[in-house]
């Protein structure tokens, strides 16, 4: 079942037959973006990996009336984000910044922590914004999808989409600021 | 990827344009090049800074604990609301279909019997006519037939009690 050419609308059509090898490849093919967009949104590993094991259960649940109306990716991609923004109401993200108190000797240890701070700021930057700036910011810059594939995921227009992302960005760019690459 | 094939590509990044393989090279190659980025920049502040962000580590057990889950899921205990059809969710859909041709096939088999079974008495129009006995069978209730064994029966019985005080 680790067939590239088995598409994800054939694997879930299988898993909702109870072909649990089927659903191992699911897991193997998308857990990695799945808990990278968990884990930006809500900062922690823990509460990332609740999520996206509850994705998993729920793609399991759908499985018998599975049908390949959308994109495999964007109905996924609608769990993930729906998990997220419940949580989110439920809990502010909080992101834990490991920058050592004194400086390492070796050398280019300057420069990694110069990323971890950036890396840092970012982190929260982003836990600054309400959940819904939040996960447009993820889906757009972390993600890379269109307006229209946001649109698709979020439930919203185009328009709506093109709305939130203007707040959103314009919310995050004073944060950013002190990061911007001369 | 090299310089000039992402430059080439950088107002398609900005505006989500590309493919997501196309993305992914672009984006990887960002990453590693300051002077890319910073032209990205000027195009787009925000995507030039979130690109220096760390791409967080996934756990290295996290296929485990999904599946831990799920197998926990699907074998879990009843809860104690219990639902009677929940059997009916975790059914395979062939088996569904299956299912509801023998409740089909069972419900006319029944019908079809029990309509060529005997037809009950008439009941009477009128409660005046109507004779009870007639009517629901109670023949329990009534006299006992004279000369029966029940007649009988009672015969000594009342004798009996009329003897012995």
């Amino acid at each position: 079942m680790s067939d590239p050419e088995v598409s994800d609308h054939q694997l879930m059509q299988a898993v909702g037959s109870g072909d649990h090898k089927a659903f191992g490849e699911i897991v193997r093919r998308h857990q990695t973006w799945a808990w990278r967009i968990a884990y930006r949104f809500l900062g922690q590993d823990e509460h990332a990996t609740d999520v996206v094991q509850e994705a998993f259960l729920r793609l399991l649940d759908a499985s018998s009336r599975y049908q390949a109306t959308a994109k495999f990716t964007t109905y996924f991609y609608q769990i993930i984000s729906r998990l997220c923004l419940d949580r989110a109401e439920r809990k502010r993200p909080l992101y834990l910044a490991e920058i050592p108190d004194s400086p390492d000797p070796r050398p280019g240890a300057v420069e990694e922590i110069e990323r971890q701070e950036v890396s840092a700021g970012i982190r929260a930057a982003l836990s600054a914004l309400p959940p819904e700036y939040r996960i447009v910011i993820i889906l757009r810059y972390f993600e890379g999808l269109s307006g229209q594939e946001i649109a698709n995921v979020l439930k919203k227009t185009p328009k709506g989409v093109e709305r939130l992302l203007a707040r959103a960005r314009k919310s995050l760019e004073p944060l950013l600021r002190p990061y911007y690459e001369k | 990827m090299r310089c000039r094939d992402t430059q080439n590509r950088l107002v398609s990044y900005a505006d989500g344009q590309l493919s997501q393989s196309e993305r992914d090279q672009v984006q990887d190659h960002l990453r590693e090049c300051q002077s890319c980025r910073t032209i990205l920049g000027e195009l787009d502040h925000v995507a030039a800074v979130l690109l220096q962000a760390d791409s967080p580590a996934v756990p290295s057990d996290l296929t485990t604990r999904i599946m831990a889950a799920a197998r926990d899921h699907m074998y879990r205990e009843p809860s104690t609301s219990w639902n009677p059809l929940s059997w009916w969710r975790l059914t395979a859909a062939p088996m569904q279909a299956a299912t509801v041709g023998v409740l089909i096939i069972g419900l006319g088999l029944g019908f079809v019997l029990g309509s060529s079974a005997a037809s009950p008495k008439q009941v009477a129009t009128t409660s005046s006519q109507a004779d009870p006995l007639d009517i629901y069978q109670l023949d329990y209730l009534g006299e006992a037939p004279s000369g029966s064994l029940a007649d009988s029966y009672l015969t000594l019985i009342a004798a009996t009690n009329e003897g012995g005080r």
